[in-house]
């Protein structure tokens, strides 16, 4: 398959956090690659840097060494200007702790990424009405984070994730503060987003639902993949 | 010392301290004696019609007050006047007075020569600008503070906002995009709180001082500086160039306060911002 197709791709990837005289390798040269459309779980426990990964696919985090290529494009020497503009076009981001903007609407919220782009107003309200409808959380679009459950609010992060339409979902632990009847119904979503949308999913989790619900799963362990295992 | 102010009547008043030290009260007479134009020594009878007190100790131990034409009169010097005092609205038109009678004075090529308040009281004009001074530092260190605490309210504001920025940064902002973001936000906090403060500060000072702070109780006898009695009711003053001018400084302390915040935050380490790193 051709470089340039996959939606993700790395190349002996390091990165190598050093302060002093510490030095961790957090990631130790990681080669994958996720194809479009693919629902993939980085699975592992505490420290095996599914998140550092995670940071270096969404250009949060530069690697220490090796590269990658997101949507075709190797994002490794990226400018800033350059990789913001690759976030905010291509890549859609959910956060275990939400992280929506706490002075905006959910609305508000989940227009953001369209606002940034330039979006006009009512069309910025359109797709965010039709998702909020889709993703069963309608009639909650004034209310500001605090007074929505944790629930609601990995809703509207997921809408405004994939509102978008970004070729690739970054999604670090994003059950983790749900219990198991959000957590399920978040993953339902997302799998829907997944089919319907053809949106690339990849999990950094602990989620043992979570990672039966993924057609693969990519284990890391001290900064190394030891398996990836798919199901059809 | 002759008084360009006419007395309708021609009265004699003499100094509080003075009718006191000549043992005098009103309806006396006494004599007044002077060296006339021809340097003769020339006496004067006159009545004590009134007795005033200036607040002045040096004034009031010997000023008497007399009729100017008494005075031309008495020392031979008709039409004369050896000063002629002119009380201004402001201290601000002093300059444009004096260029006004200077300008006049050199087209008649006149003896006569017109001084401010500056020239003719150094001790006062001394006092005055020791007093600008004392203003200047004072203001130095307020705007010193407000700019301080204008970093600090800006600081804390992205320090307490780090995720918040982070992800902005990860939805698609740049850093010079979150560095414009936060030193347009100091801008508008620092405008902001320097027009409300303001409007604080004059809406306190209209309900509460309009008619001026009187410091009277605080003194035994009379405020002085420099041979001039000061009022003891400091009366607040406002003028629209003062309020531009503050204006303005804060706002240009606002600017370079918001400067360091503003790069401090396209500094932010993304994934540490969020608490995106395990």
């Amino acid at each position: 398959m051709n470089v340039t197709t996959a939606a993700v791709r790395t190349e002996n990837l390091w990165k190598i956090f050093e302060n002093g005289d510490i030095r961790v390798e957090a990631v130790r040269g990681v080669t994958f690659r996720v194809e479009p459309g693919e629902f993939v779980v980085l699975a592992g426990p505490s420290g095996s840097g599914k998140t550092t990964l995670l940071n270096m696919i969404g250009g949060l985090t530069r690697p220490t060494n090796g590269k990658v290529w997101v949507d075709g494009r190797e994002i490794g020497g990226l400018p800033d200007r350059d990789l913001a503009e690759l976030r905010l076009n291509r890549i859609g981001f959910v956060f275990q702790a939400y992280n929506l903007l706490p002075v905006l609407t959910a609305l508000e919220n989940a227009e953001f990424t369209l606002l940034l782009r330039g979006s006009e107003a009512e069309e910025r309200r359109r797709r965010v009405g039709e998702l909020f409808k889709r993703i069963g959380i309608e009639g909650l679009e004034d209310r500001l984070p605090g007074k929505l459950s944790g629930g609601q609010q990995q809703r509207v992060a997921v809408a405004r994730a994939v509102v978008g339409e970004p070729a690739l979902v970054l999604a670090d632990e994003p059950t983790a503060n749900l219990d198991m009847a959000t957590s399920t119904s978040l993953i339902e979503l997302m799998e829907e987003l997944n089919r319907e949308l053809g949106t690339t999913f990849v999990f950094a989790t602990h989620d043992r639902h979570l990672m039966d619900r993924a057609r693969r799963n990519i284990r890391l362990v001290d900064g190394q993949i030891v398996s990836d295992e798919r199901r059809d | 010392m002759v008084l360009a102010k006419p007395a309708a009547t021609p009265p004699r008043e003499i100094a509080a301290g003075l009718a006191e030290r000549l043992g005098l009260e009103t309806g006396d007479r006494f004599v007044l004696t002077a060296q006339d134009a021809s340097g003769e020594i020339v006496g004067q009878m006159a009545r004590v019609i009134g007795i005033f007190r200036t607040g002045l100790p040096e004034a009031d131990e010997g000023l008497v007050q007399i009729p100017l034409e008494t005075a031309r009169e008495w020392l031979g010097v008709p039409g004369a006047v050896t000063s002629v005092d002119l009380l201004l609205d402001s201290s601000r038109s002093v300059r444009p007075v004096l260029r006004s009678l200077d300008a006049s004075r050199a087209e008649r090529s006149d003896a006569v020569r017109a001084i401010g308040w500056r020239e003719s009281n150094p001790e006062l004009d001394a006092a005055v600008r020791m007093d600008d001074w004392t203003d200047y530092v004072f203001h130095v260190v307020l705007f010193a503070i407000a700019g301080l605490t204008i970093i600090n309210t800006i600081l804390m504001s992205v320090m307490q906002r780090t995720r918040e920025f982070g992800v902005m940064r990860a939805l698609g902002l740049n850093r010079g995009e979150v560095g414009r973001l936060v030193f347009t936000e100091g801008m508008l906090l620092t405008l902001a709180s320097g027009v409300v403060g303001m409007l604080i500060g004059l809406a306190v000072v209209w309900l509460f001082f309009r008619n001026g702070i009187d410091f009277s109780s605080m003194m035994s006898g009379e405020m002085t500086a420099a041979g001039t009695v000061i009022d003891p009711v400091i009366v607040p003053e406002f003028r629209l160039v003062q309020v531009a001018e503050s204006l303005l400084f804060v706002f240009a302390v606002g600017t370079a306060a918001s400067i360091y915040p503003a790069w401090r935050a396209t500094r932010l380490d993304l994934a540490q911002a969020m608490k995106f790193a395990e």
